[in-house]
């Protein structure tokens, strides 16, 4: 759905925050959009949306140029940024106007979001909490029903319990049709949510694999020691050492993607290389 | 073409642009008419003649080219404010339709609105003037006797600089226009004045941008003017720079960036 060919793009007095990117994204994955502060996760979700323009390459939607914004294509894209507008009209009045905009808009589904966030129907939306906000926000992309749904830190303000109804209330509104990225700091807010993670690390997409076959390929244990094991990764925890290991015997574990993402970030080759071996293979 | 313009989608913008902004527009004329009164009521009070169509013209074309450039410089203000670029940027429409909806509402609606609040605060007003016992009388709209089109003709150019400005800048827009303007007439000013010096190899005594010359030459003074029949130039060259102006205020709201 999204293919992102040769990008680079810098702010005008800064120096490039990528450089030759290449990324694919298709239907039906939920995809979790993994960074550190400043990596650049926030910009790239922006050259996707086609609110910034890439200095080189492009980034297309469907085939059509992200950048020219053609209502055809807005249309059926929804981008929640971190920080949101909500005007001072109520959430009746607010889907009036806007609603129509997006042909597959499902009011049924915007009430029931709106109910299961427990957010009041009838309130004026700038009068709001910030995190009402953004749950009326929430239930509005989700039942816009567009093929691609952006959301940029959209867990930032929740509470526990409505981080919980997120993730139920995605996992839900995910279909094979439907594209939906998430990018967040915040990498436990996603766990058993997302299905395919993409990190960007010194200006490159360091990882886009589907979580099954990072699982595939990693282990993720405890140890009380490292000694005697091919250990990648390593970090202290109460229990012991909190490990990844290359997954030679093809067992089956579940990502610890706090752990992953550290890896990730400190720069770690073997892990690296190891995750890009596929890739490797199938260009030979 | 339907990419550019749907008419369908223009309304829905339209009525969504109204809706969310009403309160705000609603304030705007209720202020325009707060200050017609004070300025119109104080002129009333403290002028021991009547006001007459001249004066009125005064007051019409100076809160015309005041008020107008202000409104007209918040129209875009919001693509200043990340959050709310967001939003207008990335919702369905086109650039064309989405500069439309400004376009009309700081442009014509504002006219509208403006001529109306005029003619509402004078009707209640001059009434209470003292005619010495003549009838009251009211400026007409559609004479220039009073400057009235002048006025109008001068704020179609003004509205095409701060309309550019109001999309250009990300903050303070209309006082940096303001900025700019005073810069690039001060500018145009003295290099016109300089240029048509040494192109005529004379001294002139002005030489105003889009105006006649004059000089003195042998203790006579000298006025150059423009061909009485083509002096429709003139407005084409005011006109054609409205027209640049609003063409650029377009294509910066298609490369617009958050």
């Amino acid at each position: 759905m999204i293919h992102i060919d040769n990008l680079s793009f810098g702010y005008r007095r800064g120096t490039l925050l990528f450089q030759n990117l290449h990324l694919s994204l298709s239907r039906g994955h939920i995809y979790g959009l993994l960074g550190k502060n400043g990596a650049g996760k926030s910009t790239l979700l922006k050259n996707m949306t086609g609110l910034a323009f890439p200095t080189a390459g492009t980034c297309t939607i469907d085939g059509a140029d992200a950048s020219k914004r053609s209502p055809e294509v807005l249309s059926n894209l929804f981008f929640l940024p971190e920080e949101i507008f909500v005007p001072s009209t109520t959430t009746a009045k607010f889907v009036s106007n806007t609603a129509i905009f997006y042909p597959k808009f499902n009011e049924e589904e915007f009430y029931q979001y709106l109910t299961e966030f427990e957010v009041p129907r009838e309130a004026v939306m700038d009068k709001l909490s910030f995190g009402q906000q953004k749950k009326v926000m929430i239930a509005f992309g989700l039942a816009t029903n567009t093929d691609l749904l952006v959301m940029d830190e959209p867990t930032n303000g929740l509470d526990i319990p409505s981080k919980v109804q997120f993730r139920k209330i995605i996992a839900s509104a995910l279909n094979e049709d439907r594209c939906v990225i998430i990018s967040t700091h915040q990498v436990r807010d996603l766990d058993s949510l997302i299905d395919s993670l993409v990190v960007v690390h010194n200006r490159e997409i360091v990882v886009n694999q589907e979580m099954d076959s990072i699982a595939e390929k990693l282990v993720f244990a405890t140890l009380p020691t490292t000694d005697g094991y091919d250990v990648l990764y390593a970090e202290d925890s109460f229990q012991g050492q909190n490990v990844i290991m290359p997954n030679h015997e093809g067992v089956f574990s579940r990502v610890d993607m706090e752990l992953f993402f550290n890896a990730i970030i400190s720069d770690n080759q073997p892990l690296l290389q190891l995750l890009q071996k596929d890739k490797y293979e199938n260009a030979i | 073409m339907k990419t550019q313009f749907s008419f369908t989608r223009f309304w829905w913008l339209f009525r969504k642009h109204t809706a969310e902004n009403i309160k705000y527009y609603l304030l705007c004329a209720a202020v325009l008419i707060g200050l017609l009164v004070l300025f119109m009521g104080f002129l009333i009070m403290v002028e021991t003649s009547p006001m007459t169509t001249d004066k009125q013209g005064v007051i019409y074309v100076f809160m015309l080219l005041a008020a107008g450039p202000i409104f007209t410089s918040t129209i875009f203000a919001h693509l200043g404010d990340k959050r709310k670029a967001i939003a207008s940027l990335t919702l369905p429409a086109s650039h064309f339709e989405k500069y439309l909806v400004g376009w009309i509402y700081s442009y014509v609606i504002f006219q509208v609105v403006y001529i109306a609040c005029f003619f509402l605060v004078a009707s209640i007003l001059l009434p209470l003037d003292d005619w010495r016992g003549q009838e009251y009388e009211i400026m007409s709209l559609y004479s220039n006797e009073d400057g009235q089109i002048t006025g109008l003709n001068l704020f179609f150019f003004l509205h095409s600089v701060t309309f550019l400005g109001s999309i250009f800048f990300e903050k303070w827009q209309f006082i940096k226009t303001a900025f700019i303007i005073i810069i690039i007439g001060l500018v145009v000013t003295l290099v016109n004045k300089t240029i048509l010096q040494s192109l005529l190899g004379h001294t002139l005594d002005d030489a105003f941008p889009f105006s006649n010359l004059y000089f003195s030459e042998a203790g006579e003074y000298f006025q150059l003017r423009f061909p009485e029949k083509q002096e429709y130039i003139l407005g084409l060259v005011l006109l054609g720079t409205s027209l640049l102006l609003w063409t650029s205020a377009y294509f910066r709201l298609r490369e617009k960036e958050v």
